[in-house]
């Protein structure tokens, strides 16, 4: 693959990814998942073999007659989790060093990647202030291409409106698996979107995503400082004085974040455009 | 408030220009953000932590404007007017006298005098002319007329205290002439004695703290038999009676010492008896610590001198050979006309009716009747002249001598000569020094005069040999630190110096005649060596400080005056000088700049 964004390396490192994540539903996974089932015939989907832990029962025991192996059958029904991973690709984003362009497009991929691996059902969707461009329902790993194809093309432009675009959103109705990506450097109501995705009964994953540069910015003269979405600008002489405030406006945009999302019980992660993908990944299925 | 360079406000050109460079410096910048959203908060926190945000933030452009107005004002060299200062001339006389070292206000009185005229000098106009005096022994003109204050402040650092005591007199006649010529012109002095002027109003600044001062005001010693005995003369300038401890030293080491009682403003006189008769240089110390130093110490040389050869050359003349004999410090030779070649290493030759054709190559010269020769002309012989006019010199002590000349040479003054006695018919006698010898001539014989038969003869002859044999230096005893001395340097000398009491050896001939000698201010022992072809002669004499005038530190007379009291602390305010603000704008601007500093770095 020629990508820069996903190379060989990356690639390789998402199949370890896979063996030891998954993401799965919180609140008791197969049984519900099954539920959706009842009543339909048991469509085969896919044979993958045996591995410990799996249930005896799905042993296709014909298959290990032919090839003396223990394969287990898998329907698509049971395994099927809906995810949708929502990518912020407002101008802002494709800012820093290392540009969070990158590694939040990274993490989708990777996110996508672990879950169509795990027969889960991938929608995409990157939006700014309106939706800009998504794609639905991929399955099976061989969606995978499609994927990177999808983030190959992500174009950075609008400003960020992304709680009222996520609510504009036709979300199917179902349980499922929301990732919002973004840097939340939005006016909008963060805990409205929340509340939206959580009634649509996701279970929400909130990445959040900044440069060092916004963490820590280092100024060191008179700047004027140009919003990259607006083109508005202010201007500011650097002092101890405006990075010691900046950091208390930082620490509180952080903590008040974290507030609401321990409030609704969603899942925060906060990241470093710097991180390697492959921890953001374990941050998000870990829940850390 | 005057400005003295009003073109500096041309810089005020760079106010604007500082606003100028700040509105371009304002232009921030640029540099994109991902999101102001944080940064706003941050400007809004800001603002609301501090309303005079604002303010604040252009505060180092303030402060720059601030120290760059001070600037301007500073090169435009403001003056605070004082009044009655605004003279275009100033005399600034400052008194170098012996008192002003003493050391009753802070450092010395002179130091001080010198401070309060640097900040006169300093705090002037700019443009006023300056003319800077010294009263010291002498008066001097140190700077005239100047306007150009470094200078000025430079040659006023110069200035030193002398040893001697100061010329008032000189001093007003000076700034009076001065003032003369120049009407609008301010008179300065500073000092410890005030002196007061006819024609101009002078400003006295009067430098004293009304010191404790004891001084040894005079030293005198004869030899008797038994040995030197030494008067020494201590004064009380002081304002209580005191113990004063005072000792003698011979020859550099302790002979005696007393404690003597004076009262305050007395005088007493110590006599120490029985110095040997070798000593050679006499001290009188005060041992105790009062204002003025200098005068603590006072000397007094002693010389043996030698006694002087003369030859008398004369047929007979009973007359003179009497006289010369009685005369003090005089060793008498005789002989006649014709032993010419024995007529030499004699300090006087005195020829009675002859004077050789090449007179002797050493010594002074005493002639009477002389006969032709080529030192000076004789013009004819009178008979019975009357005298019109006698040297004040020659014949002092005898006012009213009359006598009569039976016949005398008139003679013709050579220009080296002065005449000493006149007739009616020209000269009868004249001195005069002719290549550094003495020579007296006289155009009579004494047996034609009635002058042997009279009383004044010895002291008329006394007088001639005073003259012809005079001491080194005149008036040995009381030589005063400043004062010049004449040296009579023998006709044998052929190379002399004065040798300080620092050990300095200064040569003083050649080039003959001597001139006066007036590096005194140093107190203490001098020795004037005289070489001659053969020997070397040594005369010591001594330099001591004016105390009778210099050493009563708070004038005592006045002092007793309750109301000259009064006076005193009027003359203890400072002279009104005026204020050059200058200095103080350059540290506002130095106390700007720190604070800009402090801001720049502390990113208030």
């Amino acid at each position: 693959m020629k990508s820069q964004l996903f190379d060989s390396e990356f690639l390789r490192k998402l199949d370890q990814l896979v063996i030891s994540s998954k993401i799965t539903l919180a609140d008791g996974a197969s049984g519900n998942r099954k539920s959706r089932a009842k009543g339909s015939s048991v469509e085969f989907s896919d044979y993958r073999e045996y591995t410990i832990g799996d249930d005896f029962k799905r042993i296709d025991w014909n298959a290990y007659g032919r090839f003396e192996k223990l394969f287990i059958k898998l329907f698509m029904e049971e395994r099927e989790a809906p995810i949708h991973i929502f990518l912020d690709n407002s101008k802002s984003m494709d800012w820093g060093e290392p540009n969070k362009n990158i590694a939040s497009r990274r993490l989708a991929a990777a996110l996508s990647y672990i879950s169509l691996v795990s027969y889960d059902r991938v929608s995409l969707v990157c939006m700014n202030n309106a939706v800009d461009k998504f794609i639905t329902d991929l399955r099976g790993k061989n969606s995978f291409s499609k994927v990177l194809n999808f983030m190959e093309n992500v174009e950075y432009t609008g400003t960020t409106d992304i709680y009222n675009t996520v609510s504009k959103y036709n979300l199917k109705s179902g349980r499922g698996i929301s990732i919002v990506i973004s840097d939340f450097f939005t006016k909008g109501n963060l805990l409205n979107m929340i509340n939206y995705l959580q009634y649509k009964k996701q279970e929400v994953y909130i990445c959040h995503i900044l440069s060092p540069q916004e963490v820590a910015p280092e100024i060191g003269m008179s700047l004027r400082l140009i919003d990259v979405e607006s083109g508005e600008f202010r201007d500011v002489t650097s002092s101890p004085a405006l990075i010691k405030t900046y950091k208390k406006v930082y620490s509180k945009f952080i903590s008040n974040i974290e507030e609401i999302c321990a409030g609704r019980g969603v899942n925060y992660i906060f990241m470093e455009s710097s991180m390697p993908a492959e921890k953001m990944v374990r941050m998000v299925v870990n829940g850390v | 408030m005057t400005f003295y360079s009003p073109w500096a406000f041309l810089a005020l050109i760079t106010v604007p220009l500082i606003i100028i460079l700040y509105l371009l410096k304002q232009r921030h910048k640029d540099y994109t953000v991902s999101s102001l959203f944080l940064w706003e908060e941050v400007l809004k926190d800001l603002e609301a932590n501090a309303p005079w945000q604002k303010l604040k933030k252009n505060l180092l452009m303030i402060l720059q404007i601030i120290a760059a107005l001070l600037l301007v004002f500073a090169l435009a060299r403001p003056f605070l007017n004082a009044v009655g200062t605004d003279t275009p001339h100033v005399i600034v006389a400052i008194d170098t006298s012996l008192s002003m070292k003493a050391t009753d206000v802070k450092e010395s009185r002179f130091e001080e005098a010198k401070k309060r005229a640097n900040k006169l000098i300093s705090n002037l106009k700019p443009g006023t002319e300056v003319t800077l005096i010294s009263m010291g022994k002498n008066v001097n003109i140190e700077e005239n007329l100047s306007s150009d204050k470094g200078r000025l402040l430079d040659k006023l650092g110069e200035l030193k205290a002398s040893n001697s005591a100061s010329d008032t007199e000189d001093a007003k006649s000076l700034i009076s002439s001065i003032v003369k010529q120049n009407p609008k012109t301010r008179v300065v002095v500073f000092g410890d004695k005030e002196i007061s002027i006819a024609d101009a109003d002078v400003e006295f600044s009067n430098i004293s703290n009304n010191g404790e001062n004891f001084a040894v005001t005079m030293m005198s010693h004869t030899k008797t038999k038994n040995g030197i005995t030494v008067l020494s003369r201590i004064s009380n300038f002081g304002t209580k009676d005191a113990t004063i401890p005072v000792s003698l030293y011979v020859d550099k080491n302790v002979f005696d010492a007393k404690n003597v009682d004076i009262k305050k403003g007395e005088t007493a006189n110590v006599y120490w008896n029985d110095v040997f008769l070798k000593a050679s240089l006499l001290e009188t110390r005060i041992d105790i610590e009062d204002s003025l130093k200098v005068d603590n110490r006072a000397w007094n040389a002693v010389n043996n001198t030698e006694q002087n050869k003369a030859l008398l050359v004369s047929q007979s003349n009973v007359f003179v050979e009497k006289v010369a004999g009685l005369y003090n410090g005089i060793e008498l030779y005789k002989t006649g006309y014709e032993s010419i070649d024995e007529w030499k290493g004699y300090d006087l030759y005195i020829f009675d009716g002859f004077l050789p054709k090449k007179i002797p190559d050493d010594g002074n010269i005493m002639v009477f009747n002389p006969n032709e020769n080529d030192l000076f002309e004789i013009l004819e012989t009178v008979e019975y002249p009357v005298v019109n006019e006698m040297d004040e010199n020659i014949f002092r002590y005898v006012e009213g001598f009359d006598f009569s000349i039976g016949k005398t040479k008139t003679l013709k003054v050579p220009a080296w000569g002065r005449e000493i006695l006149e007739i009616n018919n020209g000269c009868a006698a004249f001195s005069g020094i002719y290549d550094n010898r003495r020579i007296m001539v006289f155009g009579f014989d004494i047996h034609n005069t009635d002058i042997p038969l009279t009383p004044a003869f010895p002291i008329i002859m006394t007088n001639c040999l005073d003259w012809l044999l005079p001491e080194s230096i005149n008036n040995a005893q009381s030589v005063y630190s400043g004062e010049g001395i004449e040296f009579n340097i023998s006709p044998k000398t052929r190379k002399a110096s004065v040798k300080t009491p620092s050990g300095e050896k200064i040569q003083i001939a050649p080039p003959f005649p001597v001139k006066v000698f007036d590096r005194t201010d140093e107190p203490g022992l001098y020795t004037l060596i005289q070489k001659t072809d053969e020997s070397e002669q040594q005369f010591n004499f001594t330099v001591n400080v004016p105390s009778q005038s210099e050493s009563d530190l708070i004038h005592s007379e006045d002092f007793e005056n309750d109301s000259t009291k009064a006076q005193e602390e009027d003359r203890q305010k400072p002279v009104n000088t005026g204020m050059n603000l200058q200095s103080i704008l350059l540290w506002l601007i130095v106390i700007v700049l720190l604070i800009e500093w402090w801001v720049y770095t502390n990113g208030v």
